[in-house]
């Protein structure tokens, strides 16, 4: 989940360039943790009074002037995201003024309060995208996991009225116990609106500052993870791209990957801040961590930068199976706290994957 | 010469961009690549009221001798109209 996945041609070459220079190219706004829907996994929801115990959100005008010194720094890309972003208060205000700034946007949306006037909004001036995430393919899903009985539907009107407007949309979701019996019927729902989705089977187990801690249960388990992976692999690729996919677990380098710093872009080139303006390098690591609106954009993110690349993932140095295993730094941290610790869930995940692709050739 | 899209030209890791906004979204959602100099006439383009004036200014600017730089001012406008990011603002002298 970030801003500049999908990314095109000139985009790769921007993203390469800007995490060699370390330039700040995306980040993301939490601007708040309210959202409509009350699903069993979220890490961010906050009911209205549990957030007025911890804080309030902060104007448009205090997010447009962190814009303002991001885009000195060279950030292009913005990720709108909450909770649920279409309930913050002036969403549009900060929308239209972040690309006046010259910033290419993208919003994380369940999509359910979509309205005609909002889409006609945002159809006036595009953005890059609009991710909606899909929970489930009926409303008994979105009941049974969002605690939102008619979510399907009004997700589909939401998707619909942005179609009319021509804006790009991208379907994003996570299989869990709930709605792993609806796979292909996700993606029978991608295909009629033809759309694009990415279904996850791995789910980080973060609780972030809720309050109470995450459930073992609201993921699956590493087997049931790992067929339900394969079986949209087999929904997105073609016989032969499944056949390399295989191919490539199947036959991994055994040597271990001696590299311990963090792979990807987060606190190279990409940044996150939360509404309470917590500036880290992704959604899940609480650490490094450093408040952008009382430091100013430019301080936090040498703060950032000098923080990230101490962190050394140190956890699966030996492990044989680095080269086909998602583990990530923000996997290690969500799963064991630490950066020194394998994340057994995550190697249970990948052994699965190998034996289950193993048994099926 | 006048610009007839809504673009926000930015620099970033060395590389100037044209960022479509507003209106311009419509015909166009990605971003447009410039050389420095193409980032340059395609700033400055309006201030200049004559191609010759604007072969003044980029000879101002950069080490380049007229001809080269009208050649390639030339090529770049010449793009730039056929894909409608700019248009004549007087058409009787042709700019």
């Amino acid at each position: 989940m970030d801003a500049l996945d999908s990314a095109l041609k000139i985009e790769e070459r921007l993203v390469m360039k800007a995490t060699l220079a370390h330039i700040p190219l995306g980040g993301t706004f939490e601007l708040l943790p309210l959202c409509n829907m009350n699903c069993h996994m979220c890490f961010i929801r906050l009911s209205r009074e549990e957030m007025d115990l911890r804080g309030s959100l902060r104007s448009v005008e205090e997010w447009l002037e962190i814009a303002r010194q991001m885009k000195e720094s060279g950030t292009l890309f913005v990720l709108l995201t909450g909770g649920e972003p279409f309930l913050y208060p002036g969403f549009l205000d900060l929308y239209q003024g972040l690309k006046k700034l010259g910033m290419i946007i993208t919003i994380n949306t369940n999509g359910t309060l979509i309205t005609p006037q909002i889409a006609a909004a945002l159809g006036k001036d595009k953005p890059r995208r609009v991710n909606i995430t899909l929970y489930g393919a009926s409303n008994q899903t979105y009941e049974r996991l969002c605690h939102y009985p008619n979510g399907f539907d009004q997700t589909c009107k939401g998707i619909e009225l942005l179609l009319e407007q021509k804006i790009d949309i991208k379907l994003n979701g996570t299989i869990v116990p709930e709605n792993v019996h609806e796979i292909d019927a996700l993606f029978e729902i991608a295909k009629h609106y033809g759309l694009y989705i990415k279904m996850d089977t791995y789910m980080y187990p973060s609780s972030r500052e809720r309050l109470h801690p995450f459930h073992p249960e609201s993921r699956l388990s590493p087997k049931e993870a790992a067929q339900a992976a394969l079986k949209i692999k087999k929904h997105q690729m073609s016989q032969e791209e499944y056949t390399a996919y295989q191919n490539h677990m199947l036959n991994h380098p055994s040597l271990p990957n001696q590299d311990s710093s963090i792979q990807c872009r987060a606190g190279k080139s990409a940044f996150w801040i939360n509404w309470y303006g917590d500036m880290t390098s992704c959604i899940f690591m609480k650490k490094p961590g450093i408040n952008v609106f009382e430091n100013g954009f430019e301080k936090s993110w040498k703060y950032l930068l000098e923080n990230t690349s101490k962190i050394q993932l140190t956890g699966c140095l030996s492990c044989t199976k680095k080269s086909v295993c998602q583990v990530c730094a923000a996997c290690m941290y969500c799963e064991c706290g630490c950066f020194d610790q394998k994340p057994d869930y995550m190697c249970q995940y990948t052994d699965e994957l190998i034996k289950q692709l193993e048994d099926m050739k | 010469m006048k610009k007839t899209k809504e673009f926000i030209l930015r620099q970033i890791a060395d590389e100037y961009l044209l960022i479509p906004t507003g209106q311009t979204c419509e015909e166009f959602n990605g971003m447009i690549t410039l050389s420095e100099t193409a980032a340059y006439i395609y700033e400055h383009l309006e201030e200049a009221e004559s191609f010759e004036k604007l072969i003044e200014m980029i000879t101002q600017e950069y080490e380049i001798d007229p001809k080269t730089a009208a050649s390639d001012a030339y090529e770049l406008l010449n793009g730039m109209l056929k894909n409608g990011l700019i248009g004549l603002s007087d058409p009787k002298v042709n700019w």
